[in-house]
């Protein structure tokens, strides 16, 4: 009987672990793409039909080693933290030459920020001391010695303690310098809180406690975002202040030979410092509003896929052009100049009487950035010939200390009455290039070279010429160390009063354009901005495209009031009443039930011919190529739609064109999100402490505000290369990112993933990382096109504007990556454009990406997880869903949908084309050639996971059949009873 | 009614118990399910079999071997709630979970790992005294 009992009890048990492990099986199963690629495992294996003589690494690694290339890789990542840090502030304290003994304040001293707080930016390997190093390791390196009662205490807090909690232990012995640490640190799926970026009590008295203990107080900024720090700004005990970022895996180390003096900082800010973090135009308008009847947008999406979370929310940009220093200074000219109320009270934050003040709003201008040494620049050479502006600028270190210089050239365009008339807005400085010079040693020279199309510095005009116009007028190119200093220059050389500091006339160069032009057909030429690839626009005219994308188009005029410098006081931003959306907005929202079906496909199509074509037959061959009929006529429906509607990140091998798919990943931000392929395993690392490289994350990169702040083209090209590199040794082919949103404002969660609040800035590093990425065969994914510049209500959330500020700003970082490095895939955005979704954005996704810019790549969505994400969208520009597993995004492509709607079908088909094209010109058909194909094998995962529940569900059923025999046996004995 | 009561082993009331946590599961899920990505209908219909084919087994256990076909249901629920909270945590892990663990989810989880733990320990005691005399 206890038997029986123990048999019954343990046959449960069993079916327990057996349902919990069918489900396991299935998940897996449903996820054996993305499982290989985390276990390096496989589940095709490629056969040759005849003796393999040729060479199939069509694309080959560079370095000779993984161990030759880790030591590149953080050689490299240890320059980009030494150019990307940025001295403040600087009372001739630093550097450190002599003092060892310091106190570190701040429970950031032991947690610093190394990248993002979620997703896949994050830095990997978090909390492996061996790679991500620790100030304390990085500034001992430096040969300083840290107060270890503070260390050991702040190793202990969760939190920053109370100041009046410190150890007094040590601080005595351990002043000759006290560095305080502030930190923050955002993600994905939320903005920062409002004040967020405001310095903090807690802050305010750490700061203070450093200054009782030490004649040497500097302040480090380990932040995504520019936080306010006037009062450390206007504090004369405050010696120093550093902006270090997302520090990466070297960042420690490179900050300790910045405060020792044995680097010298060259760094720029890549985001204005306001002196109130809320301060700029586009915070006025963050976050988003309810349309007024968001009820009857809800109810008017589909039932089962709706219309996103955030459907029925929407954002206007009424900040219109006026995006970071580009607001601050250009209001500063005016009121300098005395024009457009810019002295007005609207927008005043610290400026005393109600009236707005420049040096009171703004701590640091974009683009500033100290360094140890004096550098003199001068402009030798200043010509405009054929459309392209080249600029040589000589410059010179007169200072004590080796260094390296930014020549920051930016220009001013004229506001003229045609402007006024016709809406165009004009920033008074913006930045229209830049070069790093090399080191220079005392007293050494060097000359650098600035070539712009002036096409890159002509105004989106959407009201009159409709297309992008260069002004007939003075326009002032002028160098500066930052945009605020180049303004000055310009006012220099305008003669203006009033400046806040005066300028250098001989930095401007004074331009006037005779001729109105209008740039609707412009094409670049390879004498401007390029570069390694230096690719060009397409023959299509640019003209309004997002037209449908400003309410005082969709409701009427003067719904939306775009900030203008014609009047900074009755433009100034504020959330006015919700709209109520009209019905053909609604229909845009909720696209999914209008949408209309072709008629069926019946014989008009072929596909799944038994034609026996290879995918290498198509390698080299234009996109036009006939063969490819051929090819996508060989798709079967199914193949067609795995390759467009599965997995996460990966394409699926098409057995019957020999394809073996890919493996993709995101790379924004701290670099490519995977683990070291284990066969590179040896024994041993080049990184102390760590025996396998299949132990580490590659994620080990800085942020990208801190790639932007190296201000240095070059690197940044470099970067692409090594993540191109590190992608062979994790086994990627795409590489999702860069990412090339704005920083529309301080407080967007993703600020540290993106370059910076300059388009300019974002247009030629994107340009050069993405140019980089796909020199040796990789596939780079700039992301999220487009306008995905915050993150709150991000899945469907829809952005208002006019056509000049998506254009000038939004946009034009992608538009560097597409026309100028021509990359191959681009990752579209979650939210809407006016009413449409990114993904089924025609005017985005086919008329300005491919038909203006020239994509010849494929798009794939951002994370489908919600239901308006919809399949019909590839009928309108997307051309993968990126899905984790039970994602609601994608739905409505199946074979049947496909077969009975032609649309669909040319669609799905177009989009195979698209991706196969993209790939077999790629590293992803490293190891095909024309006489191999792949089969099908089971990776050893999957035997287990089958095998196990097999054994499971024969041990069930002998269970239940043993307890059965014996109950049969009990219930005869109670009868015999 | 008495006699019904008295007539039952503490197997019986494990099950009884496995049902109460089925039905605090279902509630809590129902709830913390509407706002959470990746909510799952087949928990629900996994659930009311389980709870409907423990109240039948209690009623009369057919071959005594109510906890193993109560299991085989809220074994699936298990399963498929644990799948629904992977593809939580994995869209988490790439910010754009729509939910955070909120206290009805939490109820949830203890709701369905009490249901098996009780369910098995069913299996391993009498449901009726009878079985005693046997």
């Amino acid at each position: 009987m206890k038997l029986k009992k123990i048999s019954r009890g343990l046959t449960t048990v069993f079916i327990a672990i057996f349902t919990l492990m069918l489900g396991l099986t299935a998940l897996a199963v449903e996820s054996e793409a993305d499982i290989n690629q985390i276990l390096g495992t496989s589940s095709f294996e490629i056969k040759y039909e005849e003796n393999l003589n040729e060479d199939t690494e069509y694309f080959k690694k560079k370095t000779s080693s993984i161990d030759e290339f880790m030591k590149n890789k953080l050689a490299l990542i240890e320059e980009l933290t030494d150019e990307g840090t940025v001295l403040l502030k600087n009372n001739d304290t630093l550097p450190l030459k002599t003092e060892k003994k310091i106190t570190l304040f701040g429970k950031t001293s032991t947690s610093l920020v190394y990248g993002g707080n979620s997703g896949n930016a994050t830095i990997g390997n978090a909390g492996n001391e061996n790679v991500n190093m620790t100030l304390k390791k990085g500034l001992e390196l430096a040969g300083f010695e840290i107060n270890p009662q503070m260390w050991d205490f702040y190793k202990t807090q969760k939190n920053e303690p109370p100041v009046e909690s410190l150890p007094t232990d040590g601080l005595a012995e351990y002043n000759e310098a006290a560095i305080v640490l502030i930190s923050r640190v955002t993600g994905e799926g939320s903005d920062a809180a409002d004040g967020y970026y405001e310095l903090t009590d807690t802050e305010l008295k750490l700061v203070k406690k450093a200054e009782e203990i030490s004649e040497k107080v500097i302040v480090i900024i380990n932040s995504p975002s520019p936080v306010a720090v006037s009062e450390w700004k206007k504090d004369e005990r405050v010696d120093a202040i550093l902006q270090i970022g997302g520090a990466g895996a070297m960042g420690a180390k490179s900050l300790g030979k910045i405060l020792r003096g044995t680097v010298n900082p060259s760094g720029k800010l890549v985001d204005i410092y306001a002196a109130d973090s809320r301060s700029s135009a586009a915070y006025q308008v963050a976050g988003t509003m309810s349309y007024a009847n968001a009820d009857a947008i809800k109810a008017a999406g589909d039932s089962t896929y709706g219309i996103g979370a955030g459907g029925t929310k929407y954002t206007v940009f009424q900040e219109g052009i006026y995006v970071g220093y580009k607001y601050y200074e250009t209001r500063y000219e005016d009121s300098v100049l005395n024009r457009g109320n810019a002295n007005g009270s609207a927008g005043v934050y610290k400026s005393e009487n109600n009236s707005w003040n420049y040096a009171d709003e703004v701590d640091y201008s974009f683009g500033y950035g100290l360094s140890y040494s004096a550098f003199t620049q001068e402009i030798v050479e200043c010509n405009i010939k054929d459309n392209v502006v080249t600029v040589k600028v000589k410059v010179t270190n007169k200072g004590p200390e080796q260094g390296k210089d930014v020549v920051q050239l930016y220009v001013q365009s004229p506001y003229t009455e045609y402007d006024k008339n016709n809406g165009v807005e004009k920033s008074a400085i913006q930045l229209a290039g830049m070069a790093k010079t090399d080191i220079l040693l005392k007293n050494a020279s060097a000359t650098v070279e600035i070539k712009v199309d002036l096409y890159s510095i002509a105004s989106y005009d959407y009201k009159g010429a409709k297309t992008w116009i260069l002004d007939n007028g003075d326009y002032y190119f002028a160098i500066g160390n930052g945009a605020h200093d180049a303004l000055n220059n310009v006012l220099a050389a305008k003669k203006a009063v009033g400046v806040d500091t005066p300028g250098n006339a001989e930095l401007a160069y004074k331009w006037t354009n005779t001729e109105f032009k209008n740039f609707s057909d412009y094409k670049f030429t390879d004498k401007g901005f390029t570069t390694e690839n230096g690719l060009f626009h397409n023959d299509t005219k640019t003209v309004n495209r997002l037209e449908k994308a400003d309410l005082n188009n969709l409701i009427g005029p003067e719904t939306t009031v775009y900030l203008s410098r014609s009047d900074w006081q009755k433009t100034w931003p504020a959330k006015g009443a919700a709209v109520t959306a009209t019905k053909d907005m609604i229909d845009d929202i909720a696209f999914i039930p209008s949408y209309e079906k072709g008629e069926n496909v019946g014989n008009k199509h072929v596909y799944g011919a038994d034609t026996g074509y290879n995918i290498m037959i198509a390698k080299g061959l234009s996109y036009d190529d006939e063969v490819w009929e051929s090819i996508l006529n060989q798709m079967t429906v199914d193949e067609m739609i795995a390759t467009v509607d599965k997995n996460f990140g990966a394409i699926d091998p098409i057995y019957g064109l020999g394809f073996k798919g890919t493996n993709d990943n995101d790379g924004v931000g701290s670099g490519p999100n995977a683990f070291y392929l284990n066969i590179y395993d040896s024994g041993n690392t080049v990184i102390d402490g760590e025996k396998k490289y299949s132990s580490l994350n590659a994620k080990m990169y800085p942020s990208e505000t801190v790639v932007a702040a190296t201000f240095n083209q070059k690197k940044v090209y470099e970067l692409g290369e090594m993540q191109s590199e590190d992608c062979y040794y994790v086994g990627l082919v795409t590489l999702w990112g860069p990412g090339l949103n704005i920083h529309r404002h301080p407080y967007s969660g993703r600020n540290f993933e993106y370059f910076s609040e300059d388009s300019m800035l974002t247009y030629i590093l994107g340009a050069q990382l993405t140019a980089g990425l796909q020199s040796n065969g990789v596939i780079a994914s700039p992301k999220h096109f487009a306008f995905n510049d915050q993150e709150t209500d991000r899945y469907g959330y829809g952005v208002f504007t006019n056509e000049q500020a998506a254009r000038e700003n939004s946009l034009r970082g992608f538009e560097g990556a597409v026309a100028v490095a021509k990359t191959k895939n681009i990752m579209t955005a979650l939210n809407r454009i006016g009413c449409d979704w990114m993904g089924a954005s025609v005017e985005v996704q086919q008329n300005i990406l491919r038909d203006e810019w020239g994509f010849d790549g494929y798009t794939i969505t951002d994370n489908a997880a919600e239901g308006y994400m919809h399949g019909y969208a590839i009928t309108a520009g997307t051309d993968k869903f990126m899905l984790l597993t039970g994602a609601k995004g994608g739905k409505g492509i199946t074979k049947a949908s496909v077969l009975e709607d032609e649309k669909m079908f040319k669609s799905v088909r177009q989009a195979c084309h698209r991706i196969l094209y993209v790939y077999v010109n790629s590293k992803a058909v490293n190891g095909l050639s024309a006489s191999s194909y792949i089969v099908r094998k089971t990776p050893w995962w999957k035997l287990l996971l089958i095998n196990i529940d097999v054994i499971l569900g024969c041990v069930i059923a002998l269970g239940v059949v043993g307890y059965i025999a014996g109950y049969d046996k009990d219930k005869k004995e109670v009868v015999e009873e | 009614m008495k006699s019904f009561i008295s007539s039952k082993g503490i197997g019986f009331w494990f099950a009884v118990a496995s049902e109460l946590f089925a039905l605090m599961g279902l509630i809590s899920y129902s709830i913390a399910g509407q706002d959470a990505f990746g909510f799952m209908p087949a928990i629900v219909v996994f659930l009311v079999l389980g709870i409907a084919v423990g109240i039948i087994f209690g009623w009369r256990n057919f071959l005594r071997i109510g906890p193993m076909v109560m299991m085989i249901f809220f074994g699936g629920a298990a399963s498929v709630f644990v799948y629904s909270r992977f593809m939580y945590f994995s869209h988490l892990f790439y910010g754009i979970a729509s939910d955070p663990i909120t206290g009805a989810m939490v109820v949830s989880t203890v709701a369905f790992i009490g249901m098996l733990v009780a369910c098995a320990l069913s299996g391993f005691f009498k449901w009726e005294k009878e079985e005693e005399k046997r």
